[in-house]
């Protein structure tokens, strides 16, 4: 066996120094478990050169070493036949410039799926890296009645194999002793052979040796899935499931989340209370605290989606789920894993994109993320409730239903179906490339989830959004004030314009009129003026950039200058102040209609943007969604626009 | 324990595609074709496949000479879950109707 | 066509590589002096040095001036052609089905089962093997435990049978003077051999 020469360590944006192992497996194969436990809270993210797959690594310490783990897509085959493997090619290939090569490759078999995942290992063997077997779910095996010699069946294979039995310390330890070593790892006398008939008697020849049974099928799994897959029972579990599952995202998360804002809010208070100089407080209160909030307060939101998505994708129901939706899905030119990700969207499109994860295939995660951000998420909910109220009176019915209902939910449904149709629309013309991608899906046995990779996999997801998101929206909302804040206006300026500068209300209402935001708000005027938006309008709108709840925010504070004790009146009153229109009540069915169906499609989040960045390795993907949704948002408010005019 | 049931056929090349033609001669149907419950026994996959397809097939385990069973299918009929080398994966028709199997049972 | 199952492990020599099959595959164990095909063709003029037949493994020694990762592959196919045809394989000496049973049962003791059995301070010997019956002598420690009887021997049954398929009956005496003298005679079903 020749020893690889490729460079190492050399990949673009990658940990350098020591060890670099690359963590290889199928899916199910409890990869990114080991990856969790190896590596635990120290992982990094990146991309791909010229490609838009998402890089994970992480380092595992072994005494004062350290060693970096790639954690690659999961595969079935090194014959790639998306983005995705083919980046799991393009590593593992000495011969490739491009990534730096591993020392070596630790690859995961699950135990009860040898006979298969030996194919894999045989491909992986042929690079020439040392490798080292990570043998999974062997409790598994031995509960179904299987039999394994591990000792024969490293032997057989020829490099060194560990079997790692779920979270145990004892298995990862003898594993973690191992992983720097790779240079001395035993390698095969003979890669084993390309040929398929030749490998399939290598596999046999190796599980033969192995003493390796596995009894037909898990008896348990298959009485599960008799009521879990049943047509009847089986749909109806799976509505109470997902029933529960966007419940608890929606319903749990808002009092931790409004706890969450509480502190801010707190914060903030006491910043203005202890800070004298008013900019400097306005920096730290609103700007710093209150932008940290923003991002603080989705966190509940993450930590319970992957609380809830892990328990389902480590008990293999979401598998089944999605295996129940797969023609439905089918219509949008998706598969069944992309439901749970557009469901997760109804409760906030960011860990709805994070949840797109566990799409296979590039192209379907890319089509699900486009069209994620038109789900009706919670924040949108803020500015239906407001706009919905000045559109509809409470009384108002639509047969035995209240009309304000009957809006919201025709809003819920729009989304839903402009979602479907924008990943439609996407898959469409991103397939026009390449080969259509077979559809399959492996159905692993029912497993009781790990309480350690479910608190990995949460840990992880928080401390990535965190890290990467938070930095983002932070940078946004600091820019925001800015504009929001600046000119600096001294007392004399303000007496001179008729306000007191004791009345705070009054001052900031002075400040926001006549801040840079105003003027961007004034020079916009012409783009949102064929939707009956005036500059206040607008100065909302761009505030919304950084969160849709800010425009709520930032109407409020408009109409409270107005009428501090009434604000909701204020607004329903509030009228042009220039332009052709000056006079008119501003907010005639027309605008709020307008204004809705724009909320309706415009991408005003900027975590959400944030997170797309980080999940697709590239500023492309959030500029293409941002200029699609805005462009889809004019054009639908100035039709509702235009039409709701004509009819009233 | 001795003589294990490899394939029926060698492959072409090292990487190409699983040769299609049956061994003998008989009644060949499509995996899709199979009804829940039933089993077959794959003897090739159609020409009209993809390579890049037929080639997946064959690492998941839909390799000549292999055991499928048809376990169920999803309420609104498609996909279906079958057995395949010890364990359990779901196909949509449009990949089962390229997979010719002979039945067993 | 059927493929024969068979992989390559490395010995203490690294130019001598255990290809593992399956038992049964060759009808003689020992030193080969003419294998088919390109086998013996890489074995009288080429690259291979010697080959030697165990019941489950061909051992195969290269020439020293070649290297398993340059001559691997084509010894592995010439390897996969000759275990096709195992009734022209030559062996060094003319050997009997006797002489298969005996070098399997010494191979089953020489392996995991016969560990087991030292590893308790006992030792097996063989008697006898002839006619596909063959009868080994277990002595020390091990015989002792009356328990230890019926696993220790369908567990030396088992192996033999796997390496000697046709095998009818495996007789265990016990060491004489011992707390339970006297042959114990397990009945041995001859499954389809």
């Amino acid at each position: 066996m020749s020893a690889h020469c490729g460079p190492t360590g050399a990949g673009t944006g990658t940990i350098t120094g020591g060890t670099r192992l690359a963590l290889v497996g199928s899916p199910n194969s409890g990869k990114s478990t080991l990856f969790n436990a190896l590596t635990g809270l120290r992982t990094k993210t990146g991309n791909y050169p010229g490609v838009t797959v998402a890089r994970y690594e992480g380092t595992a310490r072994v005494g004062k070493q350290e060693v970096v783990i790639e954690d690659l897509p999961g595969t079935y085959s090194l014959d790639p036949i998306s983005p995705d493997e083919q980046v799991v090619a393009d590593v593992l290939d000495p011969d490739n410039p491009d990534l730096g090569t591993p020392d070596g490759i630790l690859v995961t078999l699950d135990a009860t799926t040898l006979r298969r995942s030996l194919g894999l290992l045989a491909q992986v063997m042929r690079t020439g890296l040392p490798i080292c077997v990570v043998l999974t779910f062997r409790d598994e095996l031995a509960r179904r009645g299987g039999t394994l010699d591990v000792a024969a069946l490293r032997r057989a294979l020829g490099v060194p194999v560990v079997a790692v039995t779920g979270g145990s310390r004892t298995d990862l330890a003898e594993l973690q002793a191992a992983l720097p070593e790779s240079a001395s790892w035993e390698r095969p006398v003979l890669p084993p052979p390309t040929d398929p008939a030749q490998r399939r008697s290598w596999v046999e020849s190796v599980l033969l040796s192995a003493g390796y049974e596995v009894p037909e099928a898990d008896q348990r799994t298959r009485r599960i899935d008799a009521v879990l897959l049943h047509p009847l029972w089986g749909t109806l579990i799976f509505f109470a499931t997902m029933f529960a599952f966007f419940q608890i995202i929606f319903t749990v998360a808002t009092p931790l989340q409004d706890a969450v804002q509480s502190v801010f809010d707190r914060l903030g208070t006491l910043v203005t209370e202890y800070v004298s100089n008013p900019l400097l407080a306005g920096f730290l209160g609103n700007a710093l605290i209150g932008g940290l909030g923003s991002v603080v307060v989705f966190l509940p939101q993450i930590a319970l989606l992957f609380l809830m998505i892990s328990l389902l994708e480590g008990s293999g129901y979401l598998s089944r789920a999605a295996f129940l939706m797969d023609r439905l899905m089918a219509r949008a030119g998706l598969e069944g894993r992309a439901f749970v990700a557009l469901l997760s969207s109804l409760a906030c499109a960011i860990p709805g994109i994070m949840a797109t994860r566990s799409l296979p295939s590039a192209k379907d995660r890319f089509a699900t993320m486009m069209g994620a951000p038109l789900m009706t998420c919670s924040a949108r909910l803020t500015v239906y409730v407001l706009l919905t109220g000045l559109l509809v009176s409470p009384g108002a019915r639509v047969g035995p239903f209240g009309a304000q209902g009957v809006v919201m939910f025709a809003l819920y449904l729009v989304g839903a179906l402009s979602a479907m149709a924008t990943a439609w629309v996407f898959k469409r013309f991103s397939s026009r490339g390449g080969p259509v991608l077979p559809f399959y899906m492996e159905m692993p046995s029912y497993r009781l989830p790990r309480r350690r990779s479910v608190a990995d996999a949460i840990w992880s997801a928080c401390k990535g959004f965190l890290a990467k998101v938070g930095r983002i929206i932070l940078v946004v909302t600091v820019g925001l004030w800015l504009l929001l804040s600046l000119p600096l206006h001294s007392d004399a300026q303000l007496r001179s314009a008729g306000v007191d500068p004791a009345d705070r209300t009054a001052v900031s209402a002075y400040e926001v009129d006549h801040s840079y935001a105003a003027d961007i708000g004034h020079a916009i005027e012409p783009v949102f003026e064929p939707l009956g938006f005036d500059w206040r309008i607008n100065v909302g709108v761009l505030g919304s950039l950084s969160a849709r709840e800010v425009f709520v925010a930032t109407l409020g504070q408009v109409a409270a200058a107005q009428n501090p004790d009434q604000p909701t009146e204020a607004l329903t009153q509030m009228t042009y102040t220039d332009g052709p229109h000056q006079g008119q009540k501003l907010f005639t069915p027309a605008t709020t209609a307008a204004l809705l169906v724009f909320f309706l499609y415009a991408l005003q989040c900027m975590s959400t943007i944030g997170v797309m960045r980080r999940e697709t390795g590239s500023w492309k993907w959030p500029a293409v969604a941002f200029g699609y949704m805005f462009v889809l948002a004019w054009t639908m408010a100035f039709l509702t626009h235009t039409v709701v005019g004509a009819l009233t | 324990m001795v003589s294990v049931q490899l394939g029926t056929r060698r492959k072409s090349g090292p990487s190409g595609p699983v040769d299609s033609a049956p061994v003998d001669s008989g009644p060949d149907a499509r995996l899709s074709d199979l009804r829940p419950g039933t089993s077959g026994r794959i003897t090739g996959i159609e020409e009209s496949v993809e390579p890049s397809t037929a080639r997946r097939l064959f690492d998941l385990g839909f390799a000549p000479g292999a055991e499928v069973t048809v376990l169920r299918r999803a309420p609104l009929g498609d996909p279906v879950v079958y057995q395949v080398v010890e364990y359990e994966i779901a196909l949509r028709k449009e990949q089962a109707a390229g997979i010719r199997v002979r039945r067993t049972a | 066509m059927t493929t024969i199952p068979m992989h390559p492990e490395p010995t203490t020599d690294p130019r001598t590589v255990r290809w593992v099959i399956p038992a049964g595959t060759l009808p003689l164990v020992g030193p080969i002096t003419d294998a088919p095909a390109d086998l013996g063709t890489m074995l009288r003029s080429g690259p291979v040095a010697a080959i030697e037949v165990e019941t489950q493994a061909v051992l195969i020694r290269l020439a020293a001036d070649h290297t398993w990762p340059t001559a691997g592959p084509r010894v592995r196919d010439a390897l996969a052609t000759a275990l096709e045809h195992p009734h022209e394989w030559r062996p060094a000496t003319a050997l009997t089905e006797d002489d298969l049973l005996h070098a399997a049962l010494q191979d089953v003791l020489n392996g995991p089962a016969g560990d087991y059995i030292r590893s308790h301070g006992g030792e097996a010997t063989i008697v006898s093997a002839r006619d596909r019956r063959a009868e080994v002598r277990l002595s020390g420690t091990c015989t002792h435990c009356p328990a230890a009887d019926f696993t220790l021997h369908s567990r030396l049954e088992t192996e033999l049978r796997k390496r000697f398929p046709a095998l009818l009956e495996l007789h265990a005496t016990e060491q004489p003077g011992r707390r339970r003298p006297g042959p114990t005679w397990l009945p041995l079903r001859r499954r389809g051999a």
